[in-house]
């Protein structure tokens, strides 16, 4: 997906390796946000892919000598790039396995709350009438729920798991996801060539899926990725507030917390996945802003 | 004007109505037997089948559903069994707190957002603009617990001039508004700032303009007026959801407000509790919600009431 991302003003003149490079400088220099941002993003796909590769360690189990004579954690240094925790794991190996649960946190409750609201926000803003007041007043009682909170509360009668925190999220996460897709739909719903597909007999679902879908794709990868580093933040408050991810499963959320009492004696156990978790959610922020600029016209000329 | 204003008001219900059905069926469905509770673990059977009948909890869902309303409109929250408390007690321990964090956080997101976004707009694709977006972009991507934490160490405790955490006076609240105000600047900041630049780019400013009529006063006469008006309304959602509590901050500055209840709450699967507050959170903001919905249509004259 980010070759793609970072190869947009190809055009089929453009086949030499100069002209190549050129138009992606160009680009570079337009849209900076996309490409820092998706740089950002591909790297924490590859971090998350290949952790079993680029650790060095177990991440959850104690290291003979990953504690001080004195029991305490290490720490960074040649061997442990980051130091060890309390417990005398490597967190270097840490983060990296954080990664893949942020990434898959984020990723899957996006999914979840993109197909829900897409499906309700469709409905809603092509047949409209009652079955729009009923899906919009649905739309504002969960926006009006104090979403952490209320999350929290599920993953605990569900039991914490990483499955549990992204169905979670994605289930209560659709609200915002539905008002964008029903927005876009009564927009193209007006389009002269839709009408005139309608007008031509032309089934609601067939024009749904030729007509309204191919329109309202861009504003739901850029409002998708956005969202995906949202959903990264909440993963890490759950596992913050001990309802996400259970130890000694690392990340970076539950990591945080563990290294809380050890700010001061340790503070490489908080700035770690701290750094990551605002790297991360930096890049995917710029990404999306970035996409916004370059694939909607609407803004920023 | 009336039936837009009594339309509102019945979509605020709805909404309400809704809540308290989803908050209703999530308590009924949640582990544990009330009775049970009360009773304790080695009270025999038949004991816990009086006191749910005296509860009611042997009636069908939809009598129970009915109670419960009576009950909350009563202002009647229920009762914790862990706190051994009504709930309707615990949080009017709390909510005072609470809502003192929330103005102390709100009036640092505004004082900072607001004069911040209108520089930015004036600046828009400038210099000044790139360095304070970059600056937003990290504020909105900062982790609040982090940030909080990294404040109690570097400054209440590198500094030693704040307390680390709890409540009681002004010095207890200066933290926890920065780590809630800073971070919640950065998205208001945005806001006015893109609100502003769409405003600065109509007609009416540039004819303005073209007509010699100074830069600030274009901004102060012609563009605030319209450019505010959804600064407005995102500040009045803002305080709405701030006074439903903040689980996060409340948590790491360990300040005893309805966040930090709510959370203790689930931990303890205490459901009364639970509900309540997410409950009154709710509230707050369909509250919230209707009056800003009814203000904007008075200020704004573009907004139909059709």
């Amino acid at each position: 997906m980010n070759n793609a991302v970072l190869e947009p003003s190809l055009s089929p003149a453009a086949g030499t390796a100069v002209k190549r490079r050129m138009s992606f400088w160009r680009f570079a220099r337009r849209y900076p946000s996309v490409v820092v941002g998706g740089l950002i993003v591909l790297i924490m796909v590859l971090i998350a892919l290949f952790a079993p590769v680029l650790a060095h360690y177990d991440p959850t189990r104690p290291l003979s000598d990953g504690l001080s004579q004195m029991g305490a954690p290490l720490p960074p240094n040649h061997k442990y790039w980051l130091g060890t925790d309390t417990e005398g794991r490597d967190v270097f190996s840490r983060v990296l396995y954080g990664a893949r649960v942020s990434l898959e946190v984020g990723f899957f409750a996006g999914l979840i709350s993109l197909f829900i609201g897409a499906l309700l926000g469709i409905i809603s803003g092509y047949f409209g009438g009652w079955v729009d007041m009923v899906i919009m007043r649905l739309t504002d009682m969960v926006l009006a729920f104090p979403f952490l909170l209320f999350v929290v509360a599920l993953v605990a009668v569900m039991k914490p798991s990483v499955t549990n925190v992204f169905i979670a999220i994605g289930v209560f996460g659709w609200a915002q996801m539905a008002r964008i897709i029903r927005g876009q739909v009564l927009a193209v719903k007006e389009l002269e060539y839709v009408q005139a597909a309608r007008s031509l007999g032309a089934s609601a679902w067939n024009i749904i899926f030729k007509e309204v879908l191919p329109n309202v794709i861009t504003p739901v990868v850029i409002y998708l990725t956005l969202a995906i580093g949202q959903n990264i933040l909440l993963e890490a408050s759950l596992s913050f507030l001990g309802f996400g991810v259970q130890p000694p499963e690392p990340s970076w959320g539950n990591m945080i917390q563990e290294g809380m009492a050890y700010f001061q004696l340790a503070p490489w156990l908080i700035y770690a996945p701290g750094l990551m978790l605002l790297i991360t959610t930096i890049g995917f922020n710029l990404l999306g802003d970035g996409l916004r600029d370059w694939l909607d016209p609407k803004v920023g000329r | 004007m009336a039936s837009y204003i009594l339309r509102r008001f019945i979509g605020a219900l709805v909404v309400l109505f809704g809540i308290s059905v989803i908050t209703f069926i999530i308590a009924y469905a949640a582990p544990g037997d009330p009775a049970r509770l009360i009773v304790g673990a080695k009270a025999p059977q038949t004991v816990v089948d009086a006191v749910r009948h005296n509860l009611g909890l042997d009636q069908p869902l939809p009598i129970q559903y009915i109670h419960y309303i009576g009950r909350l409109l009563h202002g009647d929250l229920g009762f914790s069994y862990h706190n051994n408390l009504p709930v309707a007690e615990l949080i009017g321990q709390r909510i005072g707190n609470t809502v003192q964090l929330a103005l102390a956080s709100w009036i640092v997101e505004v004082i900072l957002g607001l004069p911040l976004g209108i520089f930015g707009a004036l600046y828009h694709r400038r210099t000044a603009d790139y360095i304070l977006s970059f600056l937003t972009l990290v504020g909105m991507s900062m982790p609040v617990f982090w940030f909080g934490m990294w404040l109690i160490q570097n400054v209440a405790y590198g500094l030693g001039i704040l307390p680390l955490g709890g409540v009681g006076g002004i010095s207890h609240l200066i933290l926890p508004a920065i780590t809630l105000g800073v971070t919640n600047m950065a998205f208001y900041q945005r806001l006015v700032k893109s609100s502003m630049v769409d405003v600065m780019s109509q007609d009416y400013i540039r004819t303005a303009r073209a007509n010699g009529v100074p830069a600030h006063r274009v901004v102060t006469r012609h563009a605030l007026k319209n450019g505010l008006i959804p600064a407005v309304t995102y500040a009045g959602m803002d305080i709405a959801q701030l006074c439903g509590g903040v689980v996060l901050t409340e948590t790491v500055f360990n300040y005893q407000g309805v966040g930090q209840l709510a959370w203790q709450s689930i931990e303890n699967l205490d459901f009364p509790v639970i509900m309540a507050t997410v409950l009154i959170a709710a509230v707050f903001v369909v509250v919230m919600n209707f009056i800003v919905d009814i203000v904007y249509s008075l200020i704004d004259p573009r907004i139909s009431l059709s």
